[in-house]
């Protein structure tokens, strides 16, 4: 197995270090209408934060935003301590973010092992302490057996799971500062729901990627996360920790 | 039977060069979804720089096929940059796209003809391309062996491009999900402009076949267009081995309809054959790239 | 702009249909217009309607700068007559459907009293169309035997093919012994015609023509139609194609290694790119030229030296281009001799008028031509023989003249 990251990196975290994500009063909306109002949100070194909120919340507005497929309307997003407000994607991609779409997160007419080359190839790699491409593969398809099983099949034969398994992969292949992803959960069956949200926080456990996981299903992701933001409507309602999540009354937040 | 089997040569053989010319196309569809019918103006402009640099300026084979890849790249590249990169930032519709893409291929001829005039320009056929030779029943030229020959390295070439480097998995990429590529990190105009250089270079093959083989004017091609639209259509639009198989299939069945029928019925069971696609196949033989989703 | 949101079925036909645009594309510019009157000249205009734009634009435009000079040349000439004639040029694509537009509007707009064209399609579209809009239809450059008595007001200048293929079928069964031929041809109207007179010249002279393949426009390899055609071992091949085409065909006969006699026509023979991008599969292949303005009369050099001056290039179809030139000046000669009559210049008197004199003495560079009743006019042909391909049309030696008695 890996080893964790070095302990410079899973401390990284620390109150006086830039955390790797840091969004300030974010506002964005489609048109006049406004879907988010001053979210704030950080996420630190190492750390996995969960983003949750009812359906309509804003949540993958949120992401959106942050990786430039929305240009905010107002607020801030820093990644490492550099502005990356309103960049493109494929310029928040080269600085270090990774997002894993809802659903649509592979290419479907390419193996699972172009996918995964694809993926390498064309990231930057941005990890604080980056691993020779080969250990990456090796720990993909080592979590993920279905993808070494059957790594010559083209993506578009996969169903949902194992799609977003790959796009995970995918995903780690940049070797990001910052993985994103939007409601992996989608569509999945439970126990599959399960075994990608584990594999999610094995990812954050063993490599040492900070992630900012957006999901409707809170039980199953309390279970897995360093702290949690709740939006209603746009509007930040909650901050806290798994811990201090459980005392809270949910029916005021959701 | 001699007559079937070399009127099947001469299909396969003329097949291959309308596959080789809607390959490059169907690459540029692929990724970019234009229908880049300005691919008839880069085989122009690279078939005069050809006739051009080879014949006229007596320059050697050598830069004359060096000038027809830079200048069939650059007429993809730039087509690209002045007309299709403007078009995509006002999200212009498909219908703007190809207006715009004719607009390209009229207005470039009249531009050939502005600098060339309107007669007809000839690489003159020395001993090399007049050799031939009977093998069995067929008559094999040098013209026979450049065909194959060009077919083999760009069906090479493009393959071990878009399984091997980033660049070819990008064009793939991006003609799957250019939001998703995106975020991947790949720059979609970047893509872009590689794909229309790659692909317009593939059209620079057909073009200095046609060159040493008919007159080089500003229409020519036009038929190898026509061609390589209905190889696309039958082929799968946007699928990669369909071009070829789709230029290889009308080839085969232009010539060997004639086998029985007279020859002016050539022209008849091709439109047939496209009819009968476009009603009961309109995916074509190979799924194609593109979804409708 | 992504073809993926198009449904499958409609981005097929798109393509489909895109295609088409770009075949009827390309606008008609016109050349001169308007009608100036110097002070004390008459001017009368002259309309032309000829291919300045598509694949036939090289021959269209060469007509048109022959016609040019002619006009500049006449009106000289005509200087102490009163009158001067001003050319009014559209364009035809070569194609029926465009060219009946340029009639209508050299007829309507321009109000031309006769229209002087070419391509044997456009002059069978313009035919009747001609008639009900009362112009005077002169082919000056068509060649298919359909276009002998087309219509009431069309005459044809040019000689319809039917005279020198006719010979050269004649010739070739009579005086050569083929006994079997086979015919390789564009598929359009003039090649079907010409086909169909060397025909029935050939089989009226004892032989037979085994077979008959058809190749299309600017087609860019004929191996099949020479595999067909050779799988029935004729002793000559005919062939008779408009251009690009003519090209695929000689190197086929040529790498499928035929040696009995390959004929065509002075269309192909003599066109200078033909030539040139056939190379030495065109060596040996006889044609039957057209008698009169030959290319070494120093009025044709001249000329040619001229059009090489305001163009910087050889002229693309000089047997064509002396007819352009004579046939402005058989222009002039109606104008002179209606208005000597004191008649108006309409497409009626014009037509009356041909009709009446039938032969017009003052050519430049033919001497005379003489109409017959049915409105075409007779030729000599002569046969010659390409020894080098990359030579001078005017160097191929003469094989043989045949009288058009």
């Amino acid at each position: 197995m890996l080893s964790a990251g070095t302990p410079e990196a899973r401390n990284g975290g620390t109150a006086t270090a830039e955390p790797v994500l840091r969004v300030d009063g974010l506002t964005a909306g489609y048109g006049k209408h406004v879907v988010l109002d001053g979210v704030a949100l950080v996420v630190g070194e190492g750390e996995l934060v969960a983003l949750l909120g009812h359906n309509g919340a804003g949540k993958t507005t949120a992401l959106r935003s942050i990786v430039g497929q929305v240009r905010p309307k107002a607020g801030s997003i820093h990644l490492d301590g550099a502005a990356v407000t309103g960049m493109s994607p494929a310029v928040t991609a080269k600085r270090g973010m990774s997002m894993v779409p809802q659903g649509q997160g592979v290419f479907p007419s390419m193996t699972v092992e172009e996918n995964l080359r694809l993926a390498a190839a064309v990231a930057t790699r941005r990890s604080s302490n980056p691993r020779p491409q080969d250990e990456v593969r090796a720990f993909v398809l080592d979590m993920f057996g279905i993808l070494k099983r059957r790594h010559k099949d083209k993506a578009g034969s996969f169903s949902g799971g194992q799609r977003q398994m790959l796009a995970i992969g995918m995903a780690l292949m940049t070797q990001p500062r910052l993985m994103l992803l939007d409601e992996p959960s989608t569509g999945l069956a439970p126990v599959l729901v399960d075994e990608v949200l584990a594999a999610v926080r094995k990812v954050n456990q063993e490599l040492g990627t900070s992630v900012l996981l957006v999901e409707q299903d809170t039980k199953r992701v309390l279970a897995v996360s360093d702290r949690v933001y709740v939006i209603k409507l746009g509007v930040p309602v909650f901050d806290g920790t798994p811990a201090e999540m459980h005392q809270q009354d949910w029916s005021q937040l959701f | 039977m001699d007559l079937l089997l070399s009127l099947a040569k001469n299909g396969v053989i003329i097949g291959l060069l309308y596959g080789l010319f809607a390959y490059g196309m169907s690459l540029i569809i692929a990724t970019s979804g234009v229908l880049h019918f300005a691919h008839g103006l880069t085989l122009v402009g690279s078939a005069y720089s050809f006739w051009f640099f080879f014949q006229e300026k007596e320059l050697g084979v050598f830069v004359g096929v060096l000038a027809a890849l830079a200048v069939g790249g650059l007429i993809g590249v730039l087509v690209e940059l002045v007309i299709y990169r403007p078009l995509r930032r006002i999200h212009a519709t498909d219908m703007v796209f190809l207006v715009a893409s004719l607009s390209v291929l009229t207005l470039g001829q009249a531009a050939i003809v502005f600098i060339f005039g309107t007669d007809p320009k000839s690489v003159r056929p020395n001993e090399f391309l007049r050799w031939s030779a009977d093998v069995g029943p067929f008559n094999i030229r040098t013209w026979d062996l450049l065909i194959l020959g060009a077919s083999a390295l760009a069906f090479a070439a493009l393959y071990l491009l878009q399984r091997r480097t980033a660049v070819g998995l990008s064009f793939r990429a991006v003609g799957d999900n250019p939001q998703r590529a995106e975020t991947l990190g790949i720059k979609l105009q970047h893509t872009y402009v590689w794909v229309f250089l790659a692909g317009s270079l593939v059209a620079v093959l057909p073009a200095m076949l046609l060159a040493v083989q008919n007159p080089v004017t500003p229409s020519m091609g036009f038929d190898l267009l026509v061609k390589a639209v209905i190889a696309l259509v039958i082929g799968g639009i946007g699928s990669m081995p369909g071009a070829l198989l789709g230029g290889i299939l009308i080839g085969l069945v232009e010539s060997l309809a004639t086998y029985k029928l007279p020859t002016e019925w050539a022209e008849f069971t091709l439109y047939a054959l496209l009819f009968i696609f476009v009603i009961v196949r309109p995916n074509g033989l190979t799924k194609g790239a593109l979804r409708t989703a | 702009m992504n073809l993926a949101k198009m449904p499958r079925r409609l981005a097929a036909l798109a393509l489909v249909a895109g295609l088409g645009l770009t075949a009827c594309g390309g606008g008609g510019d016109s050349g001169g217009s308007g009608s100036g009157n110097g002070a004390g000249t008459e001017t009368y205009p002259l309309g032309v309607a000829m291919a300045l734009s598509g694949a036939n634009a090289a021959l269209g435009q060469d007509f048109v700068k022959f016609m040019e000079f002619a006009v500049e040349d006449a009106n000289k000439a005509h200087a102490s007559d009163g009158f001067e004639i001003k050319m009014v040029s559209e364009d035809t694509q070569a194609t029926a459907e465009v060219g009946l537009n340029a009639l209508n509007k050299l007829a309507t707009v321009e109000k031309v009293p006769a229209v002087f064209t070419a391509w044997s399609a456009v002059v069978k579209a313009m035919a009747p169309a001609s008639e009900d809009l009362g112009v005077a239809l002169f082919n000056v450059g068509a060649n298919s035997p359909e276009l002998e008595g087309a219509g009431a007001n069309l005459r044809n200048f040019f000689p319809l093919s039917s005279v020198n293929v006719r010979a050269l079928g004649t010739y070739m069964a009579k005086e050569k012994g083929a006994k079997k031929a086979a015919i390789i041809r564009v598929n359009n109207a003039s090649g079907e015609g010409a086909a169909d007179v060397y025909k029935k010249a050939f089989e009226a002279a004892g032989g037979k023509v085994v077979a008959t393949e058809t190749i299309e426009q600017d087609a860019v390899d004929a191996s099949s139609q020479v595999s067909k055609v050779l799988a029935q071992h004729p002793d000559t091949i005919h062939v008779q194609p408009l251009l690009g085409e003519a090209v695929a065909i000689f190197k086929a006969l040529d790498d499928q290694g035929y040696t009995g006699q390959v004929t065509t026509y002075s269309g192909a023979g003599e066109a200078v790119a033909v030539r040139q991008a056939s190379g030495a599969s065109m060596n040996g292949v006889t044609y039957a030229a057209l008698s009169g303005a030959k290319a070494d009369d120093p009025k044709v050099t001249a000329l040619v030296d001229r059009f090489k001056a305001a163009q910087g290039r050889e002229p693309a179809g000089l047997s064509y281009d002396v007819y352009m030139y004579d046939s402005v000046f058989m222009y002039a000669d109606i104008i002179k001799q209606l208005r000597d009559k004191k008649q108006d210049v309409t497409g009626k008197n014009i037509l009356a008028l041909v009709d009446d004199v039938k032969t017009f003495k003052n050519l430049p560079l033919e001497g005379s031509t003489t109409f017959t009743d049915s409105g075409t006019v007779i030729k000599d042909t002569i046969i010659k023989r390409i020894d080098d391909s990359s030579a001078n049309p005017a160097a191929d030696p003469e094989v043989v003249t045949l009288s058009a008695k």
